[in-house]
């Protein structure tokens, strides 16, 4: 106790190197447990970020079960059997209530009037309060339907009505009146899980039924039926309610909820749990595990260079302390009770430390969490920071044994006599330096073969520490040197300045924290500028521009002409549609508008953005051929051979821009006025494609070869110009990659209104002519990986789904598929569909001068906006990957190195000012004036910083420059070429913010020393 | 010899030097500090080392106190000899049975304590349990008239008081032998006198051996015996008034200072036999 107090005032005593130590030891400990405090906060962020942005259909738990093979149940025993297993409490901590559907998913509505095409009908829990009920009422009881607003629409089907569900065979069961009608748009996703009601589609080909919007009924309805009838429920994740500790059992509970039943019971109806959750932790799992490898080599740096740091200062307190360290053995304690004087201030500073410390890494890791990581993260005191804590308080601890050591053993009254020739042990050991050397070595050698990122965050510091080594080594030596040089030179301040470097080794071991820290800074400045503006460049290429509405709509001509109506002059919005197919999905945008809209880099695929524009939008051959409400012409057969009949159909476009073929009927020798209705033309104008020739299938077929001749065409507005640029704007066949073989047209002659073909039919083929309004041939960039595949090259599965021949003009990373897929021009690739359109994803992309007004424009103009996308919201959620986790990290714990190493400075001027300044008195005895003995401390602590920043920061670029691809490499795969610096500007800026800062430390430090250099400080020491 | 204030209170302890020699090795220089001292000091003596700057008179207290090894000779503490003890019984030594005062009273004091902090931090070389037998801080500082600055901070109290805290903190622990290094060189009379009588009173009341090295001839003369060195040598010996000169190893003999300031160095001398002992002379010019 006595000795505690007596320890204290000690403290107080040298209140300022008290605080010095403290400060770092503080800053060592927090530094130390903040590592793996943040670790474990974006460890748990990285989950919960990835289990809220996975899609339901990932991280839900399905349930299915259906009549379909177990026709012994009934649909009601089968629901019953789906809801108790969904019911499972185990999932009930992480998954939401369970949704539950039943449905038959074929069924065929129709009215008296026929079929109104194929539709799913369902009734699902809680239907009614989950969707807008435009008209009449919910389903209430058997019998009773309700029809989506656009199915009644188009149907022409009306509240009231009778129809067939066409979901059983018994006409009593399937008969129902049509009591409501519902938004389909309006649908909780709560209720209809996966699914949504708007299933409208047009059929992909010609002759089959649309897809109708769902049909919903009474629960008495779907239980009542003896069809086909699906049973289904979803529990979706609460990614709230995850946290990292949970993870384990959340994926236990989830694995015993899907695992497959004993197929050998057969006791009731059997269901079916899936879910997609265990694999897509699977999937995450690596990130975590680099964010965790990623922090021990940062921790474990910033642990080495606070020990390095306590060793520095303490050694410096206790060489200070030296006096009354020897009082101890004057008085004749025994070794145990010496040490635990000299020992017992540093060690009850870094008792003290480890509290603060926590506390303060603890507030670092709030504020990190709630700045950088996602909402709700976790911030907690984990066993592996008090662990981290305390080893570097032990550390520290070892650090002030081993400063300490040679003053516990030296003579007594040598150490009175403050003379400390001790000379830095721990330094001269070439076995320490040849560990440091070889580990960097070992790490550059790792590096060079592109190994893991772990091994990436500890380079630096191992490459910087091993260069202030050898520099130590190399520094004294070059000294000696310069003293012989400095010698006969006029300047003192010189002369001693080096003289002090040569042999001194307190000034060496500056040399080596501030190769350290600096070298580490460096590379943590320029790691985090390189990536970041990597991680930017990702996220402009996978968003494709400032924001990117997903949107719903009935075609990709139905999106171009909303998008066309909105936006006139295309500066701010664009039209573009994804289709997915086997070669990594096909991209269409509205590619004039890339330039104005779009974020695209001239890096990606080798493109100016205007000049992607012309490459996937060149000129067309010719003009479109706008068709209103039926084409009539005069057509005149003239045959050279054969006798065979001949059909003739016209092919248009509609303004959805689905393709029609209309049959116009068979030419009979000589002219005839031909015509052929366009119902689909009515009321907006069609595009005419394509003018067809066939033999009729049923006669067995011969060859004819004719001339005819097509004039005077119109349509219900008047008369219509089928050849606006003569025969260019004519090309054979019906589409770029139909290769005539038998059959085949030609256009000999386009005059003024006049058409003259050759056609020669042979068999069943068709032969046609097409309205070259687009390339023959598809202008595409391919994604760089697909380009890299053999035979790519020639076509592409197209928005019809149909194969399209396509010109390839580029490759490199696209907007959104990256280095996938094909990018080409919307406009040209509707108009060469052949069929409608299959599967799409509809987006509006959103130049960042868009009004504001435009998401609003949109809507009036019938777009639905499902979701919205920005570049900064994607930025966003890339900053929260875990190699930009791991960064921040290492440029946090940068920036505290630094602090480290620039308080060691100060503390270390301040503390060996004393015997510093014994040998400044000196020479002022000897008549050196104060000018002098300022230069010469400044010089000294100049040459050692500048030195120190020197190395430090060639060190940190090196290492950088090794590090920085392997770090980007993984993520950088498959995203837009990375750049791998170096960020010269931030760089620059902290190297010269910390010479800077040295140089002011020296300065302020060799005046104090000077002011207490005087004489009388010598009589202290005589005698 | 008044009776010890403690129970266990050593009592003095006597120290023998023969043939002492102490050689510095700085570098390729060899500093002969003491070269070849006999003495003796009977238990309970009062004795000043007196001589001229740079005379071995530290080096030589250094040695009796165990914090220079001798580098020939032979020393007995008591009735220990030191040359076989190690370090760690030396340590020992100086616990409990040796106090030690270096020169300059700051330095033998924590600076950041009070008085009191140093006697208890004195302490703390002695076993717990045996530290019962110890006299109080408080009372050591009353018995040596230190009670009124016993809990101020050292660098607040004068010179004199501090270098009396230095003799209070080294008879801390009751030794038998008080070793003091010029504990009245930087003092002014009052000083002086005030750490004289300290000393005079610890020699009385707990029988302790002093020994203190001094410049000052008044300090040797109040001390009573006086030991004279010069050149690493002892040289004269006083006693309560008279003189004498003590004959070396190899015959040599250490004239008094007055003596010396005739004769010069490089005076020959005649050594003549008379019957009631030797005659000196100078040899005639
Ligand atoms: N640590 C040392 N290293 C070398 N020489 C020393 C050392 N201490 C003392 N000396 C030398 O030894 C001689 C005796 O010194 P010292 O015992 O201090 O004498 P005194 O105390 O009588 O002044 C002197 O010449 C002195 O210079
Ligand atoms: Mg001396």
């Amino acid at each position: 106790m006595t000795s505690l107090r007596l320890a204290l005032k000690g403290l107080r005593w040298r209140a300022g190197s008290s605080l010095a130590v403290l400060l770092v030891a503080v800053a060592a400990v927090g530094g130390a447990a903040l590592g793996p405090m943040y670790a474990h906060s974006a460890e748990e962020s990285l989950v919960r970020d990835g289990l809220a942005q996975a899609p339901t259909v990932t991280t839900s738990v399905q349930y299915r079960g259906g009549v379909a093979g177990q026709t012994q149940f009934t649909p009601i025993e089968i629901r019953d059997a789906v809801e108790q297993q969904a019911a499972d409490p185990a999932l009930d901590p992480w998954y939401l209530t369970g949704t539950l559907a039943m449905s038959v998913v074929n069924g065929s509505p129709a009215t008296a009037d026929g079929a109104l095409g194929s539709a799913q009908v369902s009734w699902y829990r809680g239907q009614c309060e989950a969707v807008i009920i435009l008209a009449g009422q919910c389903p209430r009881g058997p019998g009773e339907a309700m029809l989506s607003a656009r199915t009644a629409d188009q149907a022409g089907v009306g509240l009231g009505e009778q129809v067939r569900l066409g979901i059983t065979a018994d006409p009593a069961q399937d008969q129902a009146t049509v009591v409501g009608l519902y938004d389909a748009a309006s649908a909780d996703p709560a209720v209809w899980g996966l699914g949504t009601p708007q299933q409208f589609r047009t059929a992909a080909i010609e002759g089959q039924p649309d897809r109708l919007d769902e049909v919903l009924v009474d629960e008495a309805t779907m239980s009542g039926i003896s069809g086909d009838v699906s049973v289904s429920s979803l529990r979706q994740l609460d990614a709230q309610s995850v946290g990292l500790s949970g993870v384990d059992a959340m994926r236990a509970a989830v694995e015993t909820a899907t695992a497959i039943p004993n197929p050998d019971d057969i006791s009731g109806a059997r269901t079916v749990a899936t879910s997609g959750l265990p694999a897509f932790l699977d999937s995450l799992q690596p990130q975590v595990d680099s964010m965790r490898a990623a922090t021990v080599a940062v921790t474990l740096q910033l642990v080495l260079l606070a020990w390095f740091v306590l060793f520095l200062l303490v050694s410096a307190t206790s060489e200070e302390r030296a006096g009354e360290i020897a009082l101890a053995k004057l008085r004749g304690m025994t070794p145990r009770s010496t040490v635990s004087f000299g020992l017992a201030e540093p060690v009850l500073l870094l008792l003290v430390a480890v509290p603060i410390g926590l506390a303060l890494a603890w507030l670092a890791d709030v504020f990190l969490a709630r700045a950088y990581l996602g909402a709700g993260t976790d911030v907690a005191v984990t066993p592996v920071a008090l662990i981290a804590a305390i080893a570097t308080c032990l550390g520290g601890a070892l650090a002030a044994a081993l400063a300490a050591r040679g003053i516990l053993t030296a003579p007594v009254l040598e150490q009175l006599r403050r003379t400390s020739g001790r000379r830095a042990r721990l330094l001269r050991s070439s076995a320490v330096d040849a560990m440091a050397v070889a580990l960097a070595v070992a790490g550059i050698y790792q590096l060079r073969r592109g190994s893991t990122d772990g091994l990436a965050l500890l380079a630096p510091g191992l490459i910087a520490l091993a260069a202030g080594l050898l520099a130590a080594r190399a520094l004294p030596r070059l000294a000696r040197i310069a003293v012989s040089r400095t010698r006969t030179s006029s300047s003192v301040a010189s002369f001693i300045a080096v003289r002090n470097i040569a042999r001194r080794p307190s000034g060496l071991r500056i040399v080596v924290l501030l190769t350290l820290a600096i070298g580490i800074a460096v590379f943590a400045i320029d790691g985090w500028f390189v990536a970041s503006a990597n991680r930017d460049q990702l996220a402009r290429a996978q968003v494709g521009s400032a924001t990117v509405l997903t949107v719903s709509t009935d075609s990709p001509g139905a999106l171009l002409a909303a998008v066309d109506e909105v936006d006139p002059d295309g500066n701010a919005a664009l039209a573009a549609v994804t289709v997915s197919n086997g070669d990594g999905g096909l991209i269409a945008v509205d590619a004039s508008r890339l330039a104005a809209v779009s974020s695209w880099d001239p890096t990606w695929a080798g493109n100016t953005p205007t000049g992607i524009g012309s490459t996937l939008h060149p000129p067309s051959p010719s003009p479109s051929i706008a068709v209103q409400g039926g084409l009539t012409a005069d057509v005149t057969l003239d045959r050279r051979s054969g006798d065979a009949r001949v059909l003739f159909a016209v092919a248009v476009r509609d303004a959805r821009g689905v393709p029609h073929e209309i049959e116009a009927g068979e030419l009979a020798d000589g002219s005839q006025r031909v015509t052929a209705d366009l119902p689909m033309c009515e009321d907006q104008p069609c595009t005419l494609t394509a003018l067809t020739f066939r033999q009729p299938i049923e006669i067995p077929s011969t060859a004819v070869e004719a001339d005819i001749g097509i004039s005077a065409a119109s349509d219900s507005l008047g008369p219509v110009d089928l050849a606006p640029v003569g025969a260019a704007g004519w090309r054979p066949g019906a589409s770029s990659i139909q290769v005539p073989v038998d059959a085949g047209a030609a256009v000999a002659s386009a005059t003024a209104g006049t058409l003259g073909l050759q056609v020669s039919l042979d068999g069943p083929a068709d032969a046609a002519v097409q309205v070259a309004d687009h390339p023959d041939r598809l202008p595409v960039v391919q994604g760089s990986e697909l380009a890299a595949r053999p035979d790519t090259s020639t076509v592409v599965s197209g928005l019809d789904g149909r194969f399209v021949g396509i010109d390839v003009r580029g490759e490199g990373v696209l907007p959104r598929l990256l280095s996938q897929g094909t990018l080409t021009d919307l406009p040209y690739a509707l108009a060469a569909m052949e069929s409608a359109p299959g599967p799409f994803t509809a987006m509006v992309w959103l130049g960042a001068s868009a009004p504001p007004d435009t998401v609003a424009d949109l809507e009036r103009a019938g777009l639905v906006v499902l979701g919205q996308e920005t570049i900064a919201s994607r930025s966003a959620e890339l900053d929260r990957s875990s190699e930009a986790l791991s960064l921040r990290l290492f440029v946090l714990a940068a920036l505290l190195a630094l602090a480290l190493a620039a308080g060691t400075l100060l503390a270390s001027a301040y503390v060996v000012t004393r015997r510093r300044g014994y040998e400044l008195a000196a020479l002022r005895a000897l008549g050196a004036s104060t000018r002098t003995l300022v230069g010469t401390g400044r010089t000294e602590q100049s040459l050692l910083a500048g030195t120190g920043v020197a190395l430090g920061t060639a060190a940190g670029l090196w290492s950088a420059s090794l590090a920085i691809p392997a770090l980007l490499g993984a993520s950088a795969a498959g995203g837009p070429p990375p750049w791998f610096g170096p960020a010269w500007v931030p760089v620059g800026v902290v190297v010269a913010g910390a010479l800077a800062l040295l140089l002011l430390v020296a300065d302020a430090g060799s005046r104090r020393i000077a002011r207490k250099a005087v004489p009388e400080l010598l009589r202290q020491v005589q005698e | 010899m008044s009776a010890p204030a403690t129970a266990k209170q050593s009592r003095g302890l006597g120290v023998r030097c023969e043939e002492l020699v102490h050689i510095y090795r700085t570098g390729d220089v060899d500093v002969v500090a003491v070269r070849g001292v006999d003495l003796v000091v009977r238990a309970g003596e009062r004795v000043a080392l007196l001589g001229p700057s740079g005379s071995g008179k530290s080096t030589l207290l250094g040695m009796l106190g165990g914090l220079i090894p001798p580098s020939a000779g032979r020393l007995w503490i008591g009735d220990e000899e030191t040359g076989g003890l190690s370090e760690r019984a030396l340590l020992g030594l100086r616990a409990q049975r040796i106090g030690f005062v270096l020169q300059g009273a700051a330095r033998n004091l924590l600076q950041y304590g009070t008085p009191i902090d140093n006697v208890r931090f004195a302490h703390r070389s002695v076993r717990r349990s045996a530290r019962r037998d110890l006299m109080e801080p408080r009372e050591l500082l009353d018995v040596v008239g230190l009670g009124p600055v016993a809990d101020r901070p050292v660098p607040s109290l004068a010179g004199g008081e501090q270098q009396r805290v230095a003799l209070a903190v080294a008879v801390a622990n009751g030794p038998g032998l008080l070793l003091a290094d010029e504990p009245t060189s930087q003092l002014d009379t009052a000083g002086r006198d005030a750490v004289l009588d300290l000393l005079d009173l610890v020699n009385e009341r707990f029988g302790t051996t002093v020994i203190v090295v001094t410049h000052d001839a008044d300090v040797g003369a109040r001390l009573g015996r006086t030991v004279s060195m010069r050149y690493g040598r002892v040289g004269n010996e006083g006693d309560r008034g008279q003189q004498y000169t003590v004959v070396g190893k190899d015959g040599s003999v250490h004239l008094p200072d007055d003596v010396v300031a005739e004769w010069p160095p490089g005076t020959h001398v005649l050594v003549e036999r008379t019957e009631d002992g030797v005659h000196m002379r100078r040899r005639p010019t």
